[in-house]
């Protein structure tokens, strides 16, 4: 600025260029800001669930039909996540939103019976999905399952743990 | 920010970028907070099962005369919680969760020598567990007694 005031030209030219590279820059780090965030809550919810699972404690519902149903589940066990990664499966009109798919791999070698490695990753799956609906607070738009799971562009599903 | 008062770009640049990464920071840290606290009532859940069968199978095993004193904690973490001990399980319930733990199959009876398919612990209570002969077969009798 001179003693008049007045700006160069070329100082408002470097000045607006900043501005409009800045704003491109800043919606493309919103976008991946976003993403980073949703894929940290879904392995927060992963170590949740996968917690549950190793120490055996589960809602009550589940704790009763696992007596039933698969009472080897009552005793705990080696669960461990080794891996979360995600597809970006684009634009969605029906959501308006982009969907991403992720899919978890996870351990359990003391389990050996597929229908109770699917109660494993069921609890899994779901602590996924319910981390992310808490983290952008839009439980209200999903259903008790958090299937799929909303942040504000984009949703998620996901895919049965994958077990090795 | 220099004399006349104008603030450098760095430091919008610089604002702009906390700006954006802040609110993440604190969605994903209300997260693991929430986590971290469900994580700390399973452990201590666990834990307590686990102590109270293996004091179960430590009276049982050691015969005829042994007796462990127990203290229940008031809390899990905070929260109220119902523990049950069962002929084969000890099973606790709290915050809408549930989970046991395996022991030695016994057979229960109170203090006034009734027998009992469960036997409720309850939350800040001393109990005392001892083994004793009823009809040539070895018992746990699970009696409340007064704080020590």
């Amino acid at each position: 600025m001179d003693q008049r005031g007045i700006y160069a030209l070329e100082y408002i030219l470097l000045i607006g260029m900043g501005i409009l590279i800045s704003t491109i820059f800043f919606y493309g780090v919103y976008d991946i800001k976003e993403l980073n965030t949703c894929m940290a809550a879904a392995r927060n919810g992963a170590t949740e669930g996968a917690l549950m699972d190793s120490y055996a404690i589960y809602p009550t519902e589940q704790y009763q039909y696992y007596t039933k149903r698969y009472p080897r589940l009552k005793s705990g066990s080696k669960v461990v996540i080794l891996e979360i990664r995600y597809e970006n499966q684009g634009f969605n009109a029906a959501y308006n939103k982009t969907k991403i798919q992720f899919e978890i791999v996870a351990s359990a070698p003391s389990i050996k019976h597929a229908d109770e490695r699917n109660c494993l990753g069921d609890r899994i799956n779901y602590y996924a999905r319910k981390a992310i609906c808490e983290a952008y607070n839009t439980q209200n738009l999903t259903n008790v399952y958090c299937n799929p799971a909303f942040s504000d562009r984009y949703f998620f599903t996901n895919l049965d743990v994958k077990w090795v | 920010m220099d004399i006349k008062g104008v603030v450098s770009i760095d430091f919008i640049f610089a604002s702009l970028m906390i700006l954006i990464i802040i609110p993440s920071v604190v969605s994903i840290a209300e997260v693991r907070m929430g986590t971290s606290e469900s994580v700390e009532q399973i452990v201590i859940a666990r834990t307590l099962t686990e102590n109270i069968a293996e004091t179960i199978d430590t009276v049982y095993s050691g015969g005829e005369g042994c007796y462990i004193i127990l203290q229940m904690p008031p809390k899990i973490a905070d929260n109220n919680y119902t523990l049950t001990v069962h002929p084969t399980e000890v099973v606790i319930v709290f915050n809408g969760k549930m989970g046991s733990s395996h022991h030695n199959q016994i057979r229960l009876y109170d203090n006034y020598g009734r027998y009992r398919s469960k036997f409720p612990l309850e939350p800040g209570g001393y109990y005392n567990i001892s083994n004793v002969k009823i009809d040539d077969a070895n018992v746990l009798i699970i009696k409340k007694i007064r704080k020590i």
